[in-house]
């Protein structure tokens, strides 16, 4: 028991630490209350994902508060700083979407996450972007190969079946003559020959069934042209529409690198402490 | 003027002639008749032939003067063959049917001189004029304004296109209208029907307006137009048909693939086309999907032929949905 007796702190000590993490979480609950009051954005972010308790984020924050505070700040920050961003809509308490402009088609292309808070390109939207290139049309021409390739398996095939029929004609009428020439008894005055004629024929029909099945009828292969028409003018479509989005970043921002750059300061300045903030600064 | 009081002289000469020779013996003849009291049936016949005499020189007479008119119709200059139309066509004064056709096929053939160029030649019936891109048929209307309407050449002669008119020529005033709403019909026959092609309309808008400039050049005041090269086009249309999301979509690939166009969305349903050169054209989808637009060719003077046929992928826009 000694040695358990001598890890035991003491009371005082206990009263001592204890008081003093009230003390502590009473003064963050001080701060965090003041940095709300004063709108310190920086000091808000600070404070509370840094030490502010579990259960206290989570009462404070209980009906999004927080969050709508921080998106509310963050959002009208954004748009002084940055004229030509239109905000889409909130997807979720802390999801806020932006595009660049109004354009035909437009779609959400700035994402930003109030909780962290970040701010970044739509990342399949990103991708396209840093992909596109004007003057490749590889992937168009490879839809119009396609449609050709359909034209051409089709006439392969047309003419293979031709091509079987014309070696069925004469088999046919050799057939016909055989038969014709049986005899009382009948049968065929020779029963093998015969036999592997008629085999042949079944051979050389079962061939050409088996080829048409391959072959698209014309409303089939019309369905599928159309069905690779309708992907070509999709991607024609995708394609004037990123051009039209890179025209405004460029208008805009001269350059994605620099929408990017400029956007990443924006956070950065955003979240610079403040030493106290103005008194005019109170209109949300 | 001076010629017309001349023309009526010379008719009056001519009929003086015969009151003065006829009438004479013929009352020298009652005289007697009355002094002797005797009538006889020869002497009525005599009477019919005097009087048949009479009517066949009076048409020798005027066959005379429907001559020497046709003469003078040749022999006159452009000013000259406008008074002798507004004489004898406008104020009908006695002209015979070959000599009024004579008349106003040298004043089409005037108005259309220009199209020399394109080998302007006289076809076989007498109101047709060929050329190597259109054949033009002229003729009067009930107010005896000339007009020209054009049928343009098409590569296969079983889709022969209808003549279209599309110039009247005021004698009389002067003036030129031209028949715009009339170039739908041609839009619709190169874009829809396939009969023309761009080029042909491109040159057909070039001839049409070299037969303008000739006009203006003859003292004719020409009608402001959407064919007429000379004017900025400000103009207002709705397309015929309803306007699909497709046909913005294509409009919208063309656009993106050109470095100087561009489009804009300035509302819901309203869109702003960018040409080069500062043209515009805006449109908005009304309630009936139906599209209103306005071209405006900035400072460029352009008919509506040269400018649909230099963005032929607007034209969709004005014909709407199949």
């Amino acid at each position: 028991m000694p040695t358990s007796q001598e890890q035991q702190p003491s009371f005082g000590e206990v009263k001592a630490s204890a008081s003093k993490n009230i003390g502590q979480l009473l003064q963050d609950l001080q701060s965090f209350e003041h940095a709300i009051e004063t709108e310190n954005v920086a000091e808000i972010y600070r404070i509370y994902q840094g030490k502010l308790h579990k259960e206290l984020k989570e009462t404070s924050n209980q009906n999004h508060e927080i969050d709508n505070l921080l998106a509310r700040k963050l959002h009208d920050a954004l748009l002084a700083r940055f004229e030509y961003l239109q905000f889409v809509k909130k997807i979720s308490p802390t999801l806020l979407q932006y595009r660049i402009g109004q354009y035909y088609h437009q779609r959400p292309t700035i994402m930003v996450d109030v909780s962290v808070p970040k701010i970044y390109i739509e990342p399949t939207v990103l991708n396209e972007w840093r992909n596109f290139n004007e003057t490749d049309h590889s992937q168009l021409k490879e839809i119009e190969q396609k449609i050709n390739q359909l034209d051409v398996q089709n006439l392969t095939l047309q003419s293979e079946v031709e091509e079987l029929e014309k070696k069925l004609l004469p088999i046919n009428k050799q057939i016909q003559q055989m038969a014709q020439q049986k005899t009382i008894f009948n049968r065929v005055k020779n029963e093998e020959e015969y036999l592997q004629l008629l085999n042949t024929k079944k051979q050389l029909e079962a061939d050409i069934q088996k080829l048409n099945a391959q072959k698209d009828d014309d409303t089939t292969l019309n369905r599928r042209k159309e069905a690779y028409q309708q992907d070509y003018f999709n991607i024609q479509l995708h394609r004037a529409l990123i051009t039209k989005e890179l025209r405004l970043v460029q208008k805009y921002a001269t350059s994605l690198d620099h929408l990017e750059a400029e956007l990443m300061q924006f956070i950065t300045d955003y979240l610079l402490p403040r030493e106290e903030v103005q008194a005019n600064d109170k209109g949300f | 003027m001076t010629k017309d009081s001349k023309l009526e002289v010379q008719e009056k000469e001519v009929m003086h002639f015969s009151e003065s020779s006829i009438p004479r013996e013929d009352i020298d003849y009652t005289a007697v008749n009355e002094e002797m009291n005797i009538q006889t049936v020869y002497d009525e016949t005599k009477q019919k032939d005097h009087q048949k005499i009479l009517s066949l020189i009076q048409a020798a007479e005027d066959e005379l003067a429907d001559l020497k008119l046709r003469r003078v119709i040749m022999e006159a200059d452009f000013e000259k063959l406008l008074s002798l139309f507004n004489h004898h066509v406008l104020n009908e004064h006695k002209i015979s049917t070959l000599a009024k056709q004579i008349l106003i096929e040298y004043i089409s053939y005037e108005l259309l001189r220009p199209l020399s160029a394109i080998d302007l030649q006289k076809g076989d019936s007498f109101n047709r004029w060929y050329t190597k891109h259109f054949q033009v048929i002229h003729r009067l209307d009930e107010q005896n304004r000339l007009i020209f309407e054009f049928q343009l050449n098409v590569l296969n002669p079983s889709m022969n296109a209808a003549f279209i008119p599309l110039l009247a020529f005021d004698l009389l005033s002067k003036e030129v209208e031209i028949f715009d709403h009339h170039m739908a019909s041609l839009i619709r026959l190169w874009y829809e029907d396939h009969i023309l092609s761009r080029n042909q309309l491109a040159l057909f808008n070039h001839d049409l307006n070299q037969l303008l400039l000739y006009a203006k050049k003859l003292g004719f005041t020409v009608e402001q137009s959407l064919l007429d090269n000379a004017y900025e086009l400000i103009v207002n249309f709705t397309s015929q048909r309803k306007v699909s999301e497709l046909i913005i979509d294509r409009i919208f690939i063309k656009l993106m693939s050109v470095k100087e166009y561009d489009f804009e969305l300035v509302e819901q349903q309203a869109f702003e086309i960018l040409l080069d050169h500062q043209q515009k054209v805006k449109f908005y989808l009304d309630e009936n999907q139906f599209a209103q637009i306005t071209i405006d060719s900035a400072q460029q003077r352009r008919s509506i032929l040269d400018f649909l046929t230099s963005y032929p992928f607007l034209v969709p826009l004005l014909i709407g949905s199949e």
